[in-house]
């Protein structure tokens, strides 16, 4: 192998000879392609790494293509960066706490907002904002909802360009206790290990 | 373009994605197109920006660190290039500058961000919502951050030149030239990349038997 400091190749190294050979071949050299096909056939060991490499290199392939992906999505602003004196270094952790401070206004339950409003739950709701709170007030009522609703967690935030404001990615979750008659677990079974369904049904008093 | 990267395109089935990235040396249309940027036509500055976001996005990946949102630092790096873009001496220059300009965005990122954001996504994992969950990708995507993964765990010295060249088909001598190095040495890391990503790859799969 070359080392690793200098970057320089030993060409006494067999190993590392074959591996820039390998990496040649793999990176389209048809003269490498053809020298590692011939030592394969005195050697098939040599092949097997080249199905190796090229194995590889088609993860690679699937990399690029993400990174593409990526890239494409990305578009110059139409102006410089309208923040950079504020957003510099602190970068994006400020964005997050600001996005936070304003999902909890406008995301989460409306704690002030009556109980009552939960009898009269229209079929249509002005907003998803809404029908959220009503169903959370509902399932209050019906002890389905355990605990509080917790705050939304931040995923990610990025700036859409254009001016055309922020996309803020965020994981909403409540916390519901459900009772059911029957439970099910998914365990091995005999000598095979195969996997069965078990259904597992509560005890009774007279079972104790 | 040298025979041995057009061979790596067709080879990858990638056709050669960015204009300014797949010539080695700078033509005059895309010196004509930086002089249209440099003197204030917005079009043409989004034009330099689309011709070279595919490979600073191998870039970046060599750099970044785990779990930083790749796209946030493309345009952390695209707003740069609109907001200081004068600064750039001539057109010649202008991709050695993109790749500075990125490697600061990733090294950036990996002080004020990436930490955070390990953190909120640990917590996400801690709150029983599992990856597969979180990101449900096809299996290509899901091998490709799998394999990003890897990357990211290999030296950036290493990784870069590996995604420039068989993520982007850049040849070695235009890698040389972007990262101001010799070809032989371009040629050495390569190999070495490679075999590194190979070992990494064994012991994954190693774990998944």
């Amino acid at each position: 192998m070359n080392d690793p400091q200098t970057n320089a190749f030993d060409s006494n190294d067999p190993a590392a000879e074959l591996d820039v050979l390998l990496s040649r071949a793999v990176a389209g050299d048809r003269a490498a392609l053809a020298e590692v096909r011939a030592r394969g056939a005195t050697d098939p060991t040599v092949l097997d790494e080249l199905t190796l490499w090229q194995a590889d290199e088609l993860r690679l392939a699937r990399v690029a293509r993400e990174l593409h992906h990526a890239a494409d999505r990305v578009e110059a602003p139409r102006s410089g960066r309208r923040w950079s004196t504020r957003w510099n270094g602190a970068g994006w952790a400020v964005a997050a706490v600001l996005a936070i401070a304003w999902l909890m206004q406008v995301v989460s339950p409306r704690g002030t907002q009556p109980d009552a409003s939960v009898a009269g739950i229209a079929p249509a709701f002005q907003s998803s904002e809404e029908a959220f709170d009503a169903y959370v007030a509902k399932a209050r009522e019906e002890g389905v909802l355990s605990g509080e609703v917790a705050p939304p967690t931040l995923l990610r935030s990025r700036e859409l360009g254009d001016g055309r404001g922020f996309e803020v990615v965020i994981i909403r979750q409540v916390v519901e206790r459900r009772v059911s008659p029957e439970i099910y677990r998914i365990a091995p079974s005999g000598e095979s290990g195969a996997r069965r369904t078990l259904i597992i049904r509560p005890r009774t008093d007279l079972v104790q | 373009m040298d025979g041995s990267a057009q061979t790596h395109n067709q080879h990858s089935g990638f056709a050669a994605g960015d204009r300014l990235a797949s010539e080695a040396t700078l033509s005059f249309a895309e010196a004509r197109l930086f002089e249209r940027a440099a003197a204030g036509e917005r079009d043409a500055l989004a034009e330099v920006w689309r011709a070279n976001r595919r490979w600073l996005a191998a870039v970046l990946a060599a750099h970044a660190p785990r779990g930083v949102d790749l796209e946030d630092l493309l345009q952390d790096v695209a707003e740069t290039l609109v907001a200081k873009h004068h600064h750039i001496r001539d057109a010649a220059s202008l991709r050695g500058w993109l790749r500075v300009v990125a490697i600061n965005a990733a090294r950036m990122a990996a002080r004020s961000r990436g930490v955070e954001r390990r953190a909120v996504r640990e917590h996400a994992l801690e709150r029983g919502m599992s990856r597969a969950a979180a990101v449900r990708v096809d299996g290509d995507r899901e091998q490709a951050r799998e394999t990003l993964e890897l990357i990211a765990r290999l030296p950036p010295l290493y990784a870069e030149p590996l995604l420039l060249q068989s993520a982007q088909g850049l040849s070695q001598r235009q890698i040389a030239e972007l990262l101001d190095v010799p070809e032989t040495t371009v040629e050495t890391r390569l190999a070495r990349a490679r075999r590194m990503l190979r070992e990494l790859v064994r012991e994954l799969e190693g774990q998944a038997t």
